[in-house]
């Protein structure tokens, strides 16, 4: 692996990263969660949606096989109701119990990518470590 | 009883899915496209929570607040989901994913930085741990 392979899932991280600054922000005036997360949202849909039909690449949509538009949509729908299982979780217990939790999201990629990608990934050993360490480091940093 | 963990949990599962779905997908098609269609079928969910909740949005959230939630949706779900499925694309779901997942190491680097909080034993463990793991992942040849 080389630095330009790290930069798109570090620059993703980045994006999110500010994330929950700007969650604050908003809450600070506003403090209505559910209403939040539906205008970032519906925010992110037009401007993305602008982009993507304003570089005329409307045709892309119609070349995608059928199946392969259903993954794309259930994976958006999994994004969404995953935000709002978020928020909701936050009415029953604290911030410090739901991030750790949450946190665990990439255990259960390394496990569904074990049985359901075999054909396309092979899971080593240091992958199971650093995803391990990760997971760790970011509880201990959503804790600390 | 355990409403709160189950939805938590609940969350990381759908979450710790999507890089599946996706991988699979981009063998037939580009990550901006899957961007698209993941945006447009949350659409219906979306006005639902508009339409449902028991106050209109424009008395409920003022237009500070829907600035700093709007910026956030940009960046995240809009720019942050773009470089997401293009790191699952280059590097598979189970490289990418736990590096687009240190991003509180980011947050709280920001935090150190510009909000000057103060590091502790716990703090300094997590970037250890943190660090550590995108080592570990990065230093691996290609498969």
């Amino acid at each position: 692996m080389n630095m330009k392979d790290l930069l798109y899932p570090l620059l993703a991280a980045l994006c999110y990263s500010t994330n929950p600054i700007m969650v604050k922000l908003g809450l600070r005036s506003s403090n209505e969660p559910l209403l939040g997360a539906a205008i970032g949202m519906a925010a992110s849909t037009v401007v993305y949606l602008v982009y993507f039909f304003g570089a005329g690449r409307t045709r892309e949509l119609f070349a995608v096989p059928q199946w392969v538009g259903w993954y794309f949509a259930v994976s958006g729908l999994c994004s969404t109701l995953g935000v709002m299982s978020f928020f909701a979780s936050l009415q029953y217990i604290p911030a410090s119990v739901v991030a750790p939790l949450t946190g665990a999201a990439p255990l259960v990629t390394l496990t569904l990518s074990h049985f359901l990608l075999k054909e396309m990934e092979r899971i080593s050993t240091a992958d199971i470590v650093g995803t391990v360490l990760i997971v760790l480091g970011v509880m201990l940093l959503v804790i600390g | 009883m355990f409403y709160g963990e189950c939805l938590a949990l609940t969350s990381a599962v759908l979450w710790g899915a999507i890089p599946i779905l996706v991988r699979k997908g981009l063998q037939h098609s580009n990550a901006s496209v899957a961007v698209v269609l993941g945006l447009l079928a949350s659409v219906p969910l979306l006005i639902g929570v508009f339409w449902l909740h028991p106050r209109w949005v424009t008395h409920a959230v003022t237009p500070h607040a829907a600035f700093w939630f709007a910026a956030c949706g940009i960046t995240g779900p809009c720019l942050g989901r773009l470089f997401n499925y293009l790191g699952v694309a280059r590097l598979g779901a189970a490289r990418a994913t736990p590096l687009i997942n240190a991003s509180p190491l980011f947050t709280t680097i920001l935090a150190l930085v510009f909000l000057r909080e103060q590091i502790t034993l716990k703090i300094a463990l997590g970037i250890l741990s943190t660090v550590a793991g995108i080592v570990v992942l990065s230093g691996q040849k290609r498969s």
